[in-house]
Formats: C-alpha cells, structure tokens, sequence
C-alpha cells in the first residue's frame, strides 16, 4: 500500500528544530483559526482541523516526534522500516473516515489485529470447522464537542484478501457515544475479518483519541482549561467569561489568586454514562505579564514598586 | 438518529457475545483478569470483552495458564502502552 508522506512541520508552519512551546502555540492558532464551529466553510475547515490535530498529535509528544524525524530521513529510501503492528497480516486492510491519514495509521497509531483463525472457542470451532474472522483495531479521532454531544461517524475499512487479491471496502456508521473519554475503545460488532468455513467475521474496535483543542484538554470527564490573567486580575479578582464546550460562564477569580490556580465548575466537564452526571470543569490560572509598557504604565509599575512591601522571595 | 450512552454488557449478555460460559467469566472476574464497570452492578463494557477474547485466544489455542494469562495479559498492555 503506498502512502503520500505527510510533512507535519509545514502543516503547523513550524521549522524542524521549533520547541515544544513554538509547537504549542502554532497548533492553537491554527486550530482556533480552523476549529469547525467557527470557520464559515465547514467541509475544508473539517478536513484542515483534522490535518492540524494528526500534525500536533505527532510533534507535540516527543517521543512520536523523535520517531517521526527518524522515519522523515528514511523516508524516500526503499525499504524503510515496516511499520509496527502490520508483519504476518493475513489480510491487508486500511481505514478511512477515523480521523486520521493512513500515513498516520501506518506509522503512528495502534492498528492491530490478534488471535488466529480458531483462535476464540478453538475446541469447539476446530471440530466444526467454523472459525471466527480476526479482530482489528484502529483509532479515531473524536473531537471534544462530538464526545460531548455524541456523534455518528462514516468509516471505512479496505481490506483486501490474500487469496483472491480482490479489495473490499465496507462502509458503516460507528456511534461516537456522548461522554466518551479519550482511550476508550468502541467495539463494532463484525466489521473485523471475515470467519471462514462459515464462521462469523471478527469484530472491528476503536480506540477513541481527543482531538486536541485550541481551549480545552481532557482527563477522564474532568476538562481543563488555561486563562491567561492580568497580574491586577491575580491581585484584586476579577469577574471573567470562560468559554466552556457547551457555552460560556461567569467565573470569579478571587482577589490574590496565584499562577497555576485551579478554579473548578462543578459539572460542567463531559458527560458521564447514563447516570445523567457530568465532569467538572477545571480553570487554571496563567498570570501573563505585559510585553511592552507604555510610559505612563511604566511610571505607575515603578509608583507600587516604591510603595509595596511585597517581597516575592522572603515569603513563608 | 441520537447516539445513545455507552454500551454495557449484563454478563449473560457478554457470555452470549463470546461464546464464554457464566461460570468461566465470573471465574475470571474473580481472579481479577477482567473487571465488570464500577457501580454498575455487574456490568461489562466493550474493553472487558475485549480482554475476555484475549484470555480466550491465549488459552484456547496458545493453551496458557491462569499465571501465564496474567503475565501475558500485562504484558500485552505494556507493549500497547508504549506503542501510544
């Protein structure tokens, strides 16, 4: 199967030695500029919002980063490496509609498959003949307002079988269930490979993967969201508006709050199962200082330095 | 057509999907090899099926034991672990 190279630097616009923080900060603004709920043409925003997510979701851990600047200088010499999980596969086979390129699901995702034919309920399969299809597994990836709401995915799984060389491409819908957390896996009944001797196909499970968000990240059901403050909004309180994934809210910061503050608004986090509950959401505080100062904001600066006695380094 | 909430699995149910009986399943539940959901009163979800095929498919064809079981089922998680 071949596969179109995808150069994650240039989707994020960052060069190959940018830091952490450089690749942070690109993948917000893009994503913010991006984000389908906001872009006024939906399908291309969609498809750049999930190209964005695939480039970050790789340059933005550095141990799929190393590997994928390992395999970028490998990548036009014949030979490269296969990628993992893929060796003695009895049938090829290619997602499509999970989120994710397929040079992504060769080289970074979690596409498996285990078990052998008669490997589930062997005894009783073997003396009838029957055996079961294998598993597959893949990843999707689910953005927060769809793990919020809920959602119906189209995917697509290409398998093509070694003995006729024939490819078949199955097209189905898979439930995206509302409070779905990042890593769980979703199972559809017998979209994995087909039985033989008359057995049933396999099952097909999907590993559920957060698309990152320019404004929220995740933990279980809990979100989190960084404010960036003034250092007067630190001192005095203020009373601030914070976007959350289904509106905003009115939050008050307490006068002396501190960077790295966390403020929590009880449920208001994603959904949680059929109990009706939801997760908290989760304010940190980021006190952000100004870049460039005016004179007259300068001379104000320097008035409370002469005038405060605070001292940040003799504090208990 | 709403998505519905999360799939869960009675144990009859989930013996009927895999072809385990009652008896080996709550076996393996006591052995802690599988896990019914926290505060379901003892319900399973896809991830608890997914384990059951596994322990299957070891013992059945690769005829590991329950000590083997475990080691190999944690060992499975580790390389999945650090495959992420």
């Amino acid at each position: 199967m071949s596969v179109e190279f995808k150069d994650y630097y240039a989707i994020l616009g960052v060069p190959r030695d940018a830091t952490a923080d450089d690749i942070k900060k690109a993948f917000r603004k893009l994503a913010r500029k991006h984000h389908p709920d906001v872009a006024k043409d939906k399908k291309t925003a969609e498809e750049k919002f999930k190209e964005i997510n695939e480039a970050y979701e790789v340059l933005g851990d550095p141990e799929k980063r190393g590997k994928y600047d390992r395999l970028g200088m490998d990548w036009q010499h014949e030979g490269a490496a296969p990628p993992p999980g893929r060796g003695a596969a009895a049938h090829e086979f290619n997602f499509g509609g999970t989120g994710f390129s397929d040079f992504f699901e060769q080289y970074f995702s979690g596409a498996s498959r285990y078990g052998f034919p008669g490997g589930m309920q062997g005894g009783a399969q073997a003396r009838t003949g029957h055996f079961r299809g294998n598993d597959i597994e893949g990843d999707i990836l689910v953005t927060l307002e769809e793990a919020m709401h809920g959602a119906l995915r189209p995917v697509s799984l290409q398998m093509t079988d070694p003995q006729t060389g024939r490819a078949q491409t199955h097209t189905f819908h898979v439930r995206i269930p509302p409070g779905v957390t990042n890593g769980k896996r979703i199972r559809i009944p017998g979209q994995g490979e087909p039985g033989i001797g008359g057995g049933e196909a396999g099952d097909l499970y999907l590993r559920v993967r957060h698309a990152a968000h320019p404004d929220f990240t995740t933990q279980g059901a809990d979100v989190f969201h960084e404010l960036d403050i003034a250092p007067w909004e630190a001192v005095l309180g203020a009373d601030i508006s914070v976007p959350t994934l289904d509106g905003a809210v009115k939050l008050r910061i307490p006068p002396g709050s501190e960077n790295g503050q966390q403020l929590r608004v009880r449920g208001r986090g994603l959904p949680m199962g059929k109990s009706g509950g939801r997760g908290d959401f989760h304010v940190v505080l980021t006190v952000q200082t100004p870049a460039h100062t005016t004179d007259e904001e300068r001379t104000l600066w320097e008035k409370l330095r002469s005038v405060s006695r605070f001292n940040p380094r003799t504090q208990p | 057509m709403n998505p519905d909430d999360e799939t869960v699995y009675t144990l009859e149910v989930i013996a009927s999907i895999s072809g385990v009986d009652l008896e080996t399943i709550l076996h393996y539940q006591q052995q802690g090899l599988i896990r019914p959901l926290p505060e379901s009163g003892n319900r399973f979800d896809d991830e608890a099926l997914r384990t059951l095929r596994r322990i299957e498919h070891l013992r059945e064809t690769c005829g590991v034991n329950e000590t083997g079981l475990r080691l190999m089922l944690d060992l499975l998680d580790e390389v999945e672990r650090l495959r992420e």
